[in-house]
């Protein structure tokens, strides 16, 4: 099953929550995903400035 | 001539609005979907967050951006701060002023001032903070986490010079109506009255120098005169191609946007948090009410590594000072490596050129001597007047 992955690359910008419409992410550090929220609409991967998303 | 501009952060949107206004045909192309990088924001939850640091241009109206804005034609009002600042020290409040601190630890500044300034010694900040009195030592540790993301140790006094003769100068800082997306919105306006183009979700691949340099994107590539680089010159040379050289670190901070029902700072300044983590915080929303559904208070660290625990310690300082008042957290926004708070730490820039006299660098990876985006400014005065 695909799942959203944060690579290790993750700086904490928050960027990916500011634009999550599902609430799905939380950032302290480093962006957590909840996988029950996430929907897999790619909208943050649009919106991290250095590619540290993933859907694999 | 055509102009190709990689990034369309501050440094790259205000080049290229100078330009188009002189008449060059002017392109510019961001990845992200959005214009203005780290001087924007996004609405979330009601609140306008900003994408970098806070809602606030150093030197308010009068500094270096505010007065290239106007230079450009781009209107955008700028509240300047008052007061200016307010120190928080020891669970008082009082506003800043000379009479904060005692005269001795101003008599030992003019003294390295001249001592600097002679050429005869650049003391590192923390040494000669030993010397001073502890609220002096902790506002000036305050004022370069706050206004610079680093710590005493990373900066000399060589280079606190200019910033201090430049907020002699300007004074302190200001808050854009509509906050930094009004100033980069702004400029994309302006961009585009002059038939420029801001190109969104374009990422460049690669950056081919020579006579007309060339710009390589997913499928095809566009060739020009002059190409301006918003990306740093650590990124612009891995576009190139070339091995990283010796690059000069980058400065990292947090910052905590918190909703407030009621206002906590109450003006427009800044409010320095003395002897803690946090460096200090203010709250726009007393400038604009429309940049928060409620008041918007913004607390900025710096951080020594970027680590979670850093972060936690702030939070625990935020969870102390708030006691008693009504608020919730709405973003923590870390920032370090290829996403900092400054793309070359404070006092480290190595200006605005490459080795090609075609390709410039502007932004936050190639400031003037100044602090933050006011310091962006100064380089793509420096840069566009150059060019022209």
């Amino acid at each position: 099953m695909e799942r959203l992955i944060v690579k290790d690359s993750c700086v904490g910008c928050a960027f990916c929550m500011l634009s999550c419409r599902f609430d799905a992410i939380e950032v302290v550090g480093k962006a957590e995903i909840d996988h029950e929220k996430c929907t897999l609409c790619r909208r943050c991967l649009l919106y991290c400035p250095i590619s540290a998303l993933v859907i694999e | 001539m055509k102009v190709g501009i990689i990034g369309a952060g501050l440094g790259g949107l205000l080049s290229g609005a100078y330009l188009s206004e002189k008449g060059f045909d002017v392109e510019i192309f961001e990845k992200l979907p959005f214009a203005g990088g780290r001087f924007t924001s996004i609405n979330y939850r009601g609140y306008e967050v900003s994408t970098g640091a806070l809602h606030m241009i150093p030197h308010g109206r009068r500094g270096p951006l505010g007065k290239l804005l106007r230079e450009i034609g781009c209107r955008v009002e700028i509240v300047d701060s008052k007061p200016e600042g307010e120190i928080f020290w020891d669970g008082e409040r009082e506003p800043l002023s000379r009479k904060c601190f005692p005269w001795k630890d101003y008599a030992k500044f003019n003294m390295e001032l001249i001592l600097t300034k002679l050429k005869l010694r650049s003391k590192n900040l923390e040494n000669f903070g030993e010397k001073l009195d502890r609220k002096t030592y902790f506002f000036m540790k305050s004022f370069l986490g706050w206004s610079f993301s680093i710590f005493p140790e990373h900066m000399n006094f060589k280079k606190v010079v200019p910033v201090y003769h430049n907020l002699a100068k300007y004074r302190g800082p200001g808050i854009p109506v509509g906050g930094c997306r009004a100033v980069t919105d702004g400029l994309v306006e302006v961009i585009q009255s002059n038939d420029g183009c801001v190109f969104l979700r374009k990422e460049v691949k690669a950056l081919k120098p020579g006579k007309n340099p060339e710009l390589v994107f997913n499928g095809d590539s566009r060739k020009f005169d002059i190409i301006l680089s918003d990306i740093g010159h650590r990124l612009t040379g891995k576009l190139i191609g070339e091995d990283a050289v010796n690059h000069p670190p980058e400065s990292r901070g947090v910052k905590y946007t918190i909703s407030l029902d009621e206002p906590f700072v109450g003006h427009t300044g800044v409010l320095f948090v003395l002897g803690k983590s946090i460096a200090g915080m203010n709250e726009v929303t007393n400038a604009d009410e429309n940049l928060g559904r409620k008041h918007m208070l913004q607390i900025h660290q710096p951080l020594r590594e970027g680590s979670r625990e850093e972060i936690l310690q702030g939070l625990r300082e935020i969870k102390e000072i708030l006691k008693g008042c009504s608020y919730e957290i709405i973003a923590v926004q870390s920032y370090r490596g290829d996403w900092p708070v400054n793309r070359i730490m404070a006092g480290m820039d190595i200006g605005n050129r490459t080795k090609y006299d075609n390709i410039y660098v502007v932004g936050d990876g190639a400031k003037g001597d100044d602090i933050e985006v006011d310091g962006v400014a100064i380089g793509v005065k420096r840069v566009v007047e150059e060019i022209v």
